[in-house]
């Protein structure tokens, strides 16, 4: 494995070809369907818990999708490990939830999925512990959304409000982008940098650059050809895609496949 | 523990931990172990403490020479366990032992250490907040190392109000006393000024019993704040007005024996107004680390319990002094 990685916590795009789940028997589609399934976990109980994307949903979902790059969806439930991460990141980022909290929550939200857990608590606390193993204590993770807040002013030849307006449409997309691998592949500046061209690309803002160099980012992040920047939007606009037709969790039911 | 590490002794327990000195088999260094205490009925409740994955998250980030090192973490089912550098021994047993002499360069030494190291946390975006005597270690090679991490956080987050009941009273800057929310570096370069002062005075210059009488302890010395030197003072949560007494002795003479650059120093560390006091990095530019007496080396700085290095001398069988030889192999 360590081959595919870059870093520490990011990967090449290929090592989610071959991830412990991939290698257990899931293809890669399905992985990323129960990907999205625990990141909507995440998002409702915390939302319910009353939650920010920044920091805590964000970060909690940095963790789960680490997670699943060391251990298999078929050895690890996704509703315990997605209810672990957003217990954990509560924690670190400072605004704790009870545990006792979370898992109301998480059983008013989805009662089917969390009927087969009558000791629920005592689950979710076991699940912070292998986390924090897992993770190797490695608990402080960078977000995309102060990379982006600093773009607010690089660009002095836009008007304010193109920039504002482009700003938080990237902001929207950094939360939307939890639900895919960007955050395990892409360095937080990085997933800025391409959420915030995708914000101008959809507004068909032009950015000016002194340069005229139509990267605009290089100066930050050089040699990143503009191909690979359109490669990491298309991760998001794939997800949106996808979950047009099925919305996540509609029946509020995990998918399952095959039997394991 | 774990087989790498073989505990030597208990060192001592703190409220969410035990500390044990340990050696690191793998590389033969003597280490501290702190193993995080999970079997209470009332940490059960919620899992793992709070405070130890504050620590834990913010050490594995920084690395600085004057911090603690995180060398390890170990994770078992049931345990939890921060392996550390070990440290012989924190400023508050060198403070309290009546055999150690500090000398202006010592004190110089230890202030600039104390100050390189927070610098670095406060450019870090990480506020210490319970900085005292007993948080800063002290090792054998004369490194002064800040610890105790179970407090600080990462600060300038918005939206964020923080608890002022941090920091230990003794040490607690006045707008904490008064309540304040939301707070900045200031809180720690107050507390770096008490420790100065204690190094000087070898007593907590303000042991206030309580909150109030911290309060009253800090205004003796060094006056009421005023609308002019600290504007905001009344709009805090639990301003109170006091009484301010008729005359103060003034940092002169209290700390007779100290230069006026040391003075200087610690009356920047003491502004009332937050805003306006030293920061870690305009401490380091003052005047008194460019004048003499220099810091000492490191490893002059006085440890409890270490003679003096004492020449050794062998004397002959029969008691009289071997006649001088110089050798040379």
């Amino acid at each position: 494995m360590t081959d595919q990685k870059v870093s520490e916590w990011i990967w090449h795009v290929d090592a989610l070809k071959s991830t412990p789940s991939v290698l257990a028997g899931l293809n890669k589609d399905q992985e990323l369907l129960y990907r999205r399934e625990g990141i909507k976990l995440i998002s409702e109980v915390g939302n319910a818990l009353n939650c920010k994307p920044r920091p805590t949903i964000g970060v909690a979902a940095v963790y789960f999708h680490r997670f699943y790059m060391m251990h298999g969806f078929q050895t690890f439930a996704r509703e315990l490990i997605a209810l672990g991460c957003l217990f954990l990141a509560g924690k670190v980022e400072d605004f704790p939830k009870k545990c006792k909290d979370v898992c109301a929550a998480a059983h008013s939200l989805y009662p089917e999925i969390f009927a087969k857990y009558p000791n629920l608590v005592d689950d979710v606390m076991g699940t912070e512990r292998l986390l924090l193993h897992c993770l190797k204590f490695d608990l402080q993770v960078g977000l995309p959304y102060d990379a982006l807040m600093e773009y607010k002013t690089m660009f002095p030849d836009m008007s304010r409000d193109q920039i504002t307006d482009a700003v938080q449409i990237a902001w929207t997309f950094i939360n939307d982008s939890i639900y895919t691998t960007l955050s395990i592949t892409t360095e937080p500046q990085m997933i800025a940098i391409a959420l915030l061209h995708l914000a101008f690309t959809v507004k068909g803002y032009q950015p000016v650059q002194q340069n005229m160099d139509p990267c605009w980012w290089s100066a930050d992040v050089s040699n990143w050809p503009p191909q690979s920047v359109d490669k990491a939007c298309h991760l998001v606009l794939d997800f949106y895609a996808a979950t047009k037709e099925h919305p996540i969790l509609s029946a509020k039911k995990l998918t399952v496949y095959g039997a394991f | 523990m774990s087989k790498r590490y073989e505990t030597i002794r208990h060192l001592g327990e703190g409220q969410f931990a035990n500390v044990y000195m340990a050696k690191d088999l793998e590389t033969g260094e003597v280490v501290a172990i702190k193993k995080i205490k999970l079997g209470s009925r009332e940490e059960a409740k919620d899992g793992i403490n709070r405070t130890a994955i504050r620590e834990i998250k913010l050490l594995k980030e920084i690395h600085h020479d004057n911090i603690i090192t995180l060398r390890d973490v170990i994770g078992h089912r049931t345990s939890i366990q921060l392996v550390f550098d070990f440290m012989d021994t924190d400023l508050e047993h060198v403070v309290k032992d009546q055999s150690i002499i500090l000398s202006p360069s010592h004190i110089k030494n230890i202030t600039m250490q104390m100050l390189l190291g927070m610098e670095f946390l406060h450019t870090h975006w990480i506020l210490h907040r319970d900085l005292k005597p007993n948080n800063l270690l002290l090792n054998n090679m004369g490194r002064v190392k800040v610890t105790d991490f179970g407090l600080a956080r990462f600060f300038g987050s918005p939206n964020r109000n923080y608890t002022h009941q941090v920091v230990t009273r003794w040490y607690r800057a006045p707008e904490l006393l008064f309540g304040a929310r939301s707070y900045g570096v200031g809180i720690d370069i107050w507390s770096i000024g008490c420790i100065i002062a204690e190094l000087l005075l070898r007593n907590p210059i303000f042991p206030g019993d309580s909150d109030i009488d911290q309060l009253v302890k800090i205004f003796n010395v060094l006056g009421c704040p005023t609308d002019e030197s600290w504007p905001t003072m009344k709009t805090m949560n639990s301003y109170v007005n006091i009484k301010p007494q008729n005359e103060t002795p003034g940092l002169n003479f209290i700390f007779s024996a100290a230069p006026q650059d040391l003075i200087d120093l610690m009356t920047g560390m003491w502004v009332f107004d937050p805003v306006k006091r030293l920061t870690c990095t305009q401490s380091l530019q003052m005047e008194y680390f460019r004048a003499q007496p220099y810091c000492c080396l490191d490893e002059e700085l006085p440890l409890p319990n270490k003679k003096p290095a004492k020449r050794t001398r062998r004397l002959e069988e029969d008691g009289s002094h071997p006649a001088r030889r110089l050798i040379f192999d």
